[in-house]
């Protein structure tokens, strides 16, 4: 028996009902660990090129990772990893909460489905048992109902669940999987991917005791250590009290706040959406993921008009933003509601709130007319025609509802005039609430990622830059960056930074670890993540291996992308953010596109990619990838 | 010299308003008013404005939005903000 990990990975096909599990050695494992780089092994080796990401022959993996499950902080996440409907490339989007650990417990690392059941179904796994049930009776009910319903027929009150609502069911493209209704594997359209195979759910019940480590004495010690320290993290202590929302009133202070989809960077009264106004009003508890002291998670009520159901959690920093001042709103409550309908209908927050501050845009530039959005006067600040619009979306209701649905890409195109300047996308995926014209290397992260609009590609600029703490400067010495840079410069110094804290965010994502609590800004350091890992799963591991793994999963998703016919063009910004960003009391901020093409090319050499973006051969037999030569070459 | 304290966070939380005034010395930096602040809130501000095991300031400040350091000298009526250090949500 292995320690850590379970040494079986179960694959079900939903179109010939077949169940298999694949068990691979050790050193599969220590190559792939889990997470987005054991996804992108089984995207690569069992699909095709030009699979349609609705159709039965893409591939949805669930993966936990080798340190999954352990009784710590930060190890308690899941990725899924597919093919996007919203951008046709790799996907590997990651949740935390309790779903990875169950899963781990019942037996398995990773599910990988394919196919499509003939009929809606479920999967339900119990101590290495799988069973595919009918979910006809489940179809068309919201996440939360669905979960009590599957809780109760199984008579398992704790089991847990990824699920989807009926968003998923109606493949709204970005779609996303949730588990406890509010832990979301938001970005990309997963959950699209998981309605197209008429999957509601994917319930798992294990064991803890199925699962060795190697050294729990160590693990404990680490994780008592961890629980005395957090609270000393001054990143770790704000996101206690106030979660990701603490972040809105720095984004206010340097008039960074992606405001009217991303003109401005202010709106007046913006701080009644920040995390210090949630607790002072509508929030009523904070929560936690498996075995995590860091309690990020919000919880919200609210009275009349909205009722806001706490059942469905709270909102975020991105969400806040989205529905938030990118719409125009400065209403809490009503970005509040926003939240609780997606997590009812399984919606990523980021891309829904995007598509209707795109619409609304558009609207108020003449290319959208009322008619053309069902009667809804979409002005920005219409909070009504917000919450209007999400329900559309999530049943395709209309013909705005239904435009949207398609994400801003496809929107923009069929709507013509010029509304693609208004799509503020990259690859096809809305960008996340983070400007590129104050931070590069998330800049960087958005336009030649392997995501597409994904803010969580590197560490944000401003950890490093002239006034970050010292001691985030000197957590992060140990990946070789030692100088300070500013976060608008966009020179080689910054490219070489974004090259080695992308291979670090990369292994984070194959070993699905939260960012909240490991280094370089949080409380674990490295040393202690090596410790963790050491004691899970009994290796001699080093930073210098998991930096690796890192590189081998951006490299085996850039080869899937490459296959895909992503090039060097494709990697580009929104032209938005070539424009000024001006401030009212600030410096204003500009990106010079020459300087951020130039970038792009650099860390295209740094990376040891040909100037169309296809890895070398070198490299990925230098990554012990070699296998995945044939499939671009 | 009179500043203003603009409180956000775990500061607002804890000291209850969202703005104080402070009066400093004519020459005092931004250090010099966190430290201030601590003797005049000190439970108040407890494990907040400086780490417990080391003594460093591990904060953000921003003045008359202008991001600065800690060594930044403040003038009269100056508004000063004090933000933990967050990059990204």
């Amino acid at each position: 028996m292995p320690y850590g990990y379970n040494g079986k990975i179960l694959k079900v096909d939903l179109t010939t009902k077949k169940i298999t599990i694949d068990e691979h050695d050790e050193v599969w494992y220590r190559t792939y660990m889990g997470g987005g780089c054991l996804g992108a092994y089984y995207l690569l080796n069992e699909m095709e090129a030009d699979v349609d990401p609705l159709g039965p022959d893409n591939l949805l993996v669930m993966a936990a990772s080798v340190m999954t499950g352990a009784p710590a902080a930060g190890v308690s996440r899941h990725a899924v990893i597919t093919k996007s409907p919203l951008t046709n490339m790799f996907l590997d989007s990651q949740a935390g909460g309790w779903w990875a650990p169950e899963l781990k417990f019942s037996g398995f690392d990773a599910i990988v489905v394919k196919g499509k059941s003939e009929k809606p179904c479920y999967l339900w796994i119990k101590n290495g048992e799988v069973e595919i049930k009918d979910a006809t009776h489940l179809w068309g009910k919201i996440s939360g109902e669905a979960q009590e319903t599957i809780r109760e027929e199984l008579d398992e009150p704790r089991a847990r669940m990824l699920m989807i609502g009926q968003a998923g069911e109606n493949l709204v493209k970005y779609a996303c999987i949730l588990n406890e209704c509010k832990h979301a594997n938001g970005r990309g359209g997963s959950g699209a991917v998981m309605g197209s195979k008429n999957l509601k759910a994917v319930v798992v019940k294990g064991d803890k005791a199925n699962l060795e480590f190697a050294d729990k004495k160590s693990i404990v010690e680490l994780a008592k250590w961890f629980s005395d320290s957090f609270m000393d993290n001054p990143a770790n202590k704000s996101g206690y009290y106030f979660g990701s929302a603490d972040y809105l009133s720095h984004q206010t202070e340097w008039e960074e706040l992606p405001t009217y989809n991303f003109k401005e960077g202010n709106i007046k009264d913006a701080e009644n959406l920040s995390g210090t106004t949630m607790a002072e009003t509508i929030l009523t508890k904070r929560e936690r993921c498996y075995a995590c002291p860091v309690t990020c998670k919000r919880v919200v009520q609210t009275g009349e008009p909205y009722n806001v159901d706490p059942f469905y959690g709270g909102p975020e920093y991105e969400t806040l933003s989205a529905f938030g001042s990118d719409c125009g709103i400065v209403d809490l409550e009503v970005v509040a509601k926003a939240n609780e309908l997606c997590n009812k209908y399984s919606l990523d927050t980021i891309s829904t709130g995007a598509s209707i501050a795109f619409a609304m845009e558009c609207y108020e530039n003449g290319l959208l007319t009322k008619e053309d959005c069902d009667g809804i006067d979409l002005k920005f600040g219409n909070a009504e025609a917000v919450l209007e619009l999400i329900d559309r979306i999530a049943f395709r209701k209309g013909n705005i509802g239904n435009l949207l649905a398609e994400g801003t890409r496809i929107a923009s195109e069929k709507i013509g005039n010029g509304a693609d300047k208004y799509a503020i996308h990259c690859k096809g995926m809305e960008v996340a609430l983070h400007d590129p014209r104050v931070k590069t290397g998330v800049g960087m992260g958005y336009a030649a990622g392997q995501i597409g609009g994904d803010h969580v590609v590197v560490e944000h600029d401003n950890d490093f830059d002239e006034f970050a703490p010292e001691i985030f400067v000197e957590q992060v010495k140990c990946l070789g960056i030692l100088r300070r840079i500013p976060s608008k410069n966009i020179g080689p110094e910054k490219v070489r930074n974004f090259c080695y804290l992308q291979n670090h965010f990369s292994f984070f994502d194959s070993l699905t670890l939260c960012v909240l609590t490991f280094a370089p800004v949080r409380t674990f350091k490295m040393k202690h993540l090596i410790k963790l890992l050491d004691a899970i799963t009994g290796w001699e591991n080093s930073l210098w291996e998991v930096m690796k793994l890192g590189e081998r999963r951006t490299n085996l998703a850039k080869v899937f992308n490459y296959r895909e016919g992503i090039r060097r063009e494709n990697d580009m910004l929104p032209e938005r953010f070539y424009e000024e960003l001006k401030k009212e009391e600030m410096d204003s901020a500009i990106l010079d596109k020459k300087e951020f093409n130039e970038a792009i090319d650099l860390m295209y050499e740094m990376m040891n990619w040909e100037e169309d973006g296809r890895p070398r051969k070198a490299k990925l037999h230098e990554l012990d990838v070699g296998w995945a030569i044939e499939k671009i070459y | 010299m009179k500043i203003i304290l603009i409180l956000k966070s775990i500061l607002k939380m804890n000291i209850g308003k969202p703005q104080l005034e402070m009066e400093l010395v004519e020459g005092s930096t931004v250090m010099d008013a966190v430290k201030q602040l601590q003797s005049e809130y000190r439970e108040e501000t407890e494990g907040f404005l400086f780490d417990r095991k080391t003594g460093d300031c591990y904060l953000l400040f921003v003045v008359n939005r202008k991001q600065v350091k800690s060594d930044h000298v403040l003038e009269g009526d100056d508004r000063l903000t004090i933000l933990p250090p967050l990059a990204g949500g």
